[in-house]
């Protein structure tokens, strides 16, 4: 592990003006500094963030939510209106990591963390992520895990995070600041697919901190539900994810809000689907038919194809059980 | 361990970002002649066999209990809106994932926890 510096930012002033020399903001510290551990991450100098006043969850004008970017991943899956307004995401985190760990990660490292395709922490392999240019071991080699929606031939890293698939369901807005000013990001256009650089992983610029994330009101993420399947029942990365939200009137679906995880190389707001689901009648067929739209431009390999069934399988499954037995609240 | 009562993974923590926070680590649960009642449970219902796990499943165990007193949900909670969860095994179990025991002491593991549980509710 390379030596490093640290420091533990007084205000967000402070902390703007650390980032923007180059320091890199520490959250819960439980993946960055598990890649410094693994000399993926080697950042010079690190801004502790984790005392600055970004830990408030506040209810806003119109029934919307605003989160600090330091709130912690347990505290805000305990918050009573994340619960009953948005049980989505309170289930999103719970089902993430575990007691300890959540405890420790930040909703703004929850975004910002790294895939776990395990050639990024593999020095012996390539990996365009780590070293731009060496290619992707992933490709021809071990690849049960990874992507099969918005890959490249570059790399096809799934991206790992449950939380963000939640929020991008939730229309969430990310609220960015730099000592240049503060910009709001859909969360849809904070990841980017890998494309020729799957190096850059955000829109973010490297002197920009997340200061909060904003969730706008919706009656329809009161009937929600996150189901998400992995290799054991707890403590496991998803192999595929769904967030589900769901309105039905007289038998016809008038609002739904789906997001993909674990199959995609970033969190995946399924608008096919929700475009063939939108006014149609909230049977089986339906659902399967929405599942099916969205899946068309999956590229698999050998061993992540199970995914493309098992996700269109979890996405008429969490639509059916929020359609008859309702969501988690 | 536990800071200021909140249980966090040690592994991946910067001990410089956790300075002038109140730290508790297993020596600092019960005392050697009187052990903590948890640690109690643990010996009474065959909670370890190796023992390597046991100082984590215990610090882990106490934080999880006060996550619960506070109304803190799980990921199987039926409904998470709910204010009184009942903390079932299967609720134990989930919120205990994040230790892994080697030797499989799960299953007492889990009847350490609940007694002590059990326990406090009685009181
Ligand atoms: C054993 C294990 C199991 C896990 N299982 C799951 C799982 O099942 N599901 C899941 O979703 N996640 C899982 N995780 C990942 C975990 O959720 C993330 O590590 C955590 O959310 C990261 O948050 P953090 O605050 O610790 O981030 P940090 O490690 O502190 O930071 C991560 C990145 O974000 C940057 N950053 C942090 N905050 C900001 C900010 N405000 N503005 C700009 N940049 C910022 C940092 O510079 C760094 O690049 C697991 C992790 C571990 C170790
Ligand atoms: S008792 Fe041996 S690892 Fe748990």
């Amino acid at each position: 592990m390379k030596a490093f510096g640290y420091v533990s930012a007084p205000d967000l002033a402070g902390a703007l003006e650390a980032v923007a020399a180059g320091a890199r903001p520490l959250g819960g510290g439980t993946n960055l500094v598990d890649l410094m551990r693994a000399d993926v991450e080697r950042p010079d100098t690190l801004v502790d963030i984790t005392s600055l006043p970004l830990t408030g969850v506040e209810e806003l004008a119109g029934g919307g939510l605003r989160i600090g970017a330091t709130v912690r991943n347990s505290h805000l899956a305990a918050d009573r209106l994340v619960r009953s307004r948005y049980p989505v995401l309170a289930q999103a985190l719970l089902a993430g990591a575990s007691g300890q760990l959540r405890n420790m990660a930040t909703v703004g490292g929850n975004l910002l963390q790294r895939t776990r395709c395990p050639y990024l922490r593999d020095h012996a392999a390539a990996c365009n992520k780590r070293e731009p240019g060496s290619g992707c071991a992933a490709i021809e080699g071990v690849h049960r895990g990874t992507a099969v929606l918005g890959t490249s031939e570059h790399c096809i890293a799934a991206h790992p995070s449950d939380m963000a698939v939640a929020l991008l369901a939730l229309d969430a807005v990310v609220e960015v600041q730099s000592l240049r000013g503060t910009r709001r990001i859909p969360l849809g256009e904070l990841h980017r697919a890998p494309g020729e650089a799957p190096h850059v992983e955000t829109t973010l610029a490297t002197d920009e901190l997340i200061t909060a994330v904003e969730l706008p009101p919706a009656a329809v993420a009161r009937n929600s539900w996150y189901r998400k399947v992995r290799d054991r029942a707890s403590f496991a990365f998803a192999l595929v994810s769904v967030a589900a939200a769901l309105a039905v009137r007289d038998g016809e679906v008038v609002d739904v809000r789906l997001a993909l995880g674990g199959v995609a190389t970033t969190p995946w707001r399924a608008r096919e689907a929700e475009r063939v689901l939108l006014g149609a009648p909230a049977t089986e067929e339906t659902f399967r038919r929405a599942a099916a739209a969205e899946l068309t431009s999956a590229v698999a390999r050998p061993d992540n194809a199970f995914k493309i069934e098992m996700v269109q399988r979890t996405i008429a499954a969490t639509l059916r059980r929020l359609a008859t037995e309702g969501g988690a609240a | 361990m536990l800071v200021d009562g909140e249980r966090i993974a040690a592994c991946l923590a910067l001990a410089v970002q956790y300075a002038e926070r109140d730290i508790t680590t297993i020596e600092g649960v019960g005392q050697p002649g009187s052990p903590h009642p948890l640690q109690e449970a643990f010996v009474r219902e065959d909670g370890f066999q190796c023992g390597f796990c046991t100082s984590g499943q215990i610090c882990s165990a106490l934080g999880m209990l006060a996550e619960h007193r506070t109304g803190m949900p799980s990921v199987v909670t039926p409904h998470l809106a709910d204010d009184d969860i009942a903390l079932t095994d299967a609720e134990i179990k989930e919120r205990m994932s994040g230790n892994l025991c080697r030797c499989g002491a799960y299953d007492g593991i889990v009847g350490a926890i609940r007694s002590v549980a059990d326990h406090e509710v009685a009181r």
